[in-house]
């Protein structure tokens, strides 16, 4: 009955994975726009933008930022952790946004999604980094990165929300270009 | 065949209710939308009275054929079914999104061959070999629609999708029916008599009975999508949104 056992923990498995997900799916569907975008949260906008420009244009910045102070920049690991959630928030906008795009605009809403996976695994990985600290005095290098990712999100979704019914252009400045 | 009084009534509200959400996705127009859903549910109202003429005109073998055709049939269906959803949301002005590949058939392929060869190992004792390979296949089936749908909610989630209402509502009951197959069929291979499997059939029914309703329910509203809300919300929303913004702070 060995194989029965297995079986009982795979069905077991399968329907605890099964609950969890339909509850995220569920409680992310229920949301309304006004608790979507409130549950974006206030991020060092101007220091991620310097920040990604040095990485995308090391021609024009010769002289970069330490590790440490990147780091800092970005507001450490709780930065980055927000950097993350609001990333999440962003991808649900994005695919709200691709209904109403033309279709030639289609491959933008694709790019915000490519861009969002690569954000998450590389803060996570930053941030398990930190945590574990496995090279002493280390700090992870890659916050650029995640910063230069971050804002190409917020720039291309700025760019789907052109599109969008009158109005909404202007929410999304409002909101998502928030300065602090 | 002598049918319990019990087997007569869930087998009249099946009939009833299958009716009932047929005309409701009639009536509301979602048979375009989903027309697995709809052919299913159709299926099972023929599947319902032909089963039960079977059972009371015909012999037991022929019934046991008539069954198993019909819940051959059925699985068919519940298959497609899972791809009409996945068609529902994983696809966004009538194209895929290529990003739902990797997650969506590395997890169903993976689950898929797990499952096969744990079920193919299964063996129970005191049990004729008819009913072990009913136990098998039985399990089986159930753990794949269970594996293929947990794929698709992976990707959903992985993609971070919104769901229409409907379309969830339909998802949220399929999980509810997964569940009950799948703990009807595992209590099945694991007590394995005959009065066991009549009790589970009844629990089962009732499950899919109060289903039936809860689909009723749901498409008998008209459905929600999650689309931005009308230009003169507009202004007061960013409005409302900056002032607990700056009252946060």
């Amino acid at each position: 009955m060995t194989s029965l056992n297995a079986l009982e923990c795979l069905v077991v498995c399968m329907v605890t994975m099964l609950l969890w997900q339909q509850t995220k799916i569920t409680m992310r569907s229920s949301l309304s726009w006004e608790e979507l975008l409130s549950a974006l949260e206030p991020v060092a906008m101007a220091n991620i933008a310097h920040l990604a420009l040095e990485y995308s244009h090391p021609a024009f910045f010769p002289l970069r930022t330490e590790v440490d102070r990147r780091w800092q920049m970005v507001g450490g690991a709780r930065g980055l952790w927000k950097i993350r959630s609001n990333a999440q928030i962003l991808f649900t906008l994005a695919a709200c946004a691709e209904h109403w795009v033309p279709q030639a605009s289609r491959s933008l809403a694709s790019s915000i999604r490519g861009d969002a996976l690569a954000l998450r695994s590389l803060t996570a990985k930053l941030l398990i980094l930190r945590i574990l600290r496995p090279f002493p005095r280390a700090t992870p290098v890659g916050v650029e990165r995640a910063a230069s990712l971050y804002l190409r999100q917020i720039e291309t979704l700025s760019s789907l929300f052109k599109y969008g019914p009158s109005g909404s252009q202007h929410i999304f400045e409002v909101i998502i270009w928030h300065p602090v | 065949m002598s049918l319990s009084m019990t087997d007569i009534m869930l087998w009249s509200a099946s009939l009833v209710l299958h009716c009932a959400l047929l005309a409701v996705l009639f009536l509301r127009s979602r048979v375009r939308k989903y027309p697995v859903f709809a052919s299913l549910i159709g299926f099972e109202l023929l599947q319902t009275t032909v089963l039960f003429i079977f059972s009371h005109r015909y012999s037991a073998w022929a019934y046991f054929y008539a069954y198993w055709c019909c819940a051959f049939i059925d699985y068919v269906f519940q298959v497609f079914l899972v791809f009409e959803i996945a068609r529902d949301v994983l696809r966004v002005n009538d194209t895929w999104l290529p990003e739902m590949r990797t997650v969506f058939v590395r997890w169903a392929v993976g689950g898929t061959l797990l499952s096969l060869f744990l079920c193919l190992t299964l063996q129970s004792h005191g049990s004729s070999r008819i009913d072990l390979w009913q136990m098998r296949v039985n399990l089986f089936t159930s753990i794949l629609t269970g594996e293929l749908f947990l794929s698709l909610c992976f990707a959903i989630n992985r993609l971070g999708l919104p769901w229409n209402t409907q379309g969830m509502r339909l998802g949220q009951g399929l999980t509810v029916w997964i569940v009950a197959a799948n703990f009807g069929d595992i209590v099945y291979a694991a007590t394995a008599t005959r009065s066991n499997l009549v009790i589970i059939d009844h629990l089962r029914m009732s499950v899919y009975l109060g289903l039936l309703l809860f689909w009723i329910a749901v498409f008998s509203f008209p459905k929600r999508e999650f689309g931005l809300p009308p230009a003169h919300q507009v202004d007061e929303l960013s409005k409302r949104l900056k002032e607990s913004r700056y009252n946060h702070r």
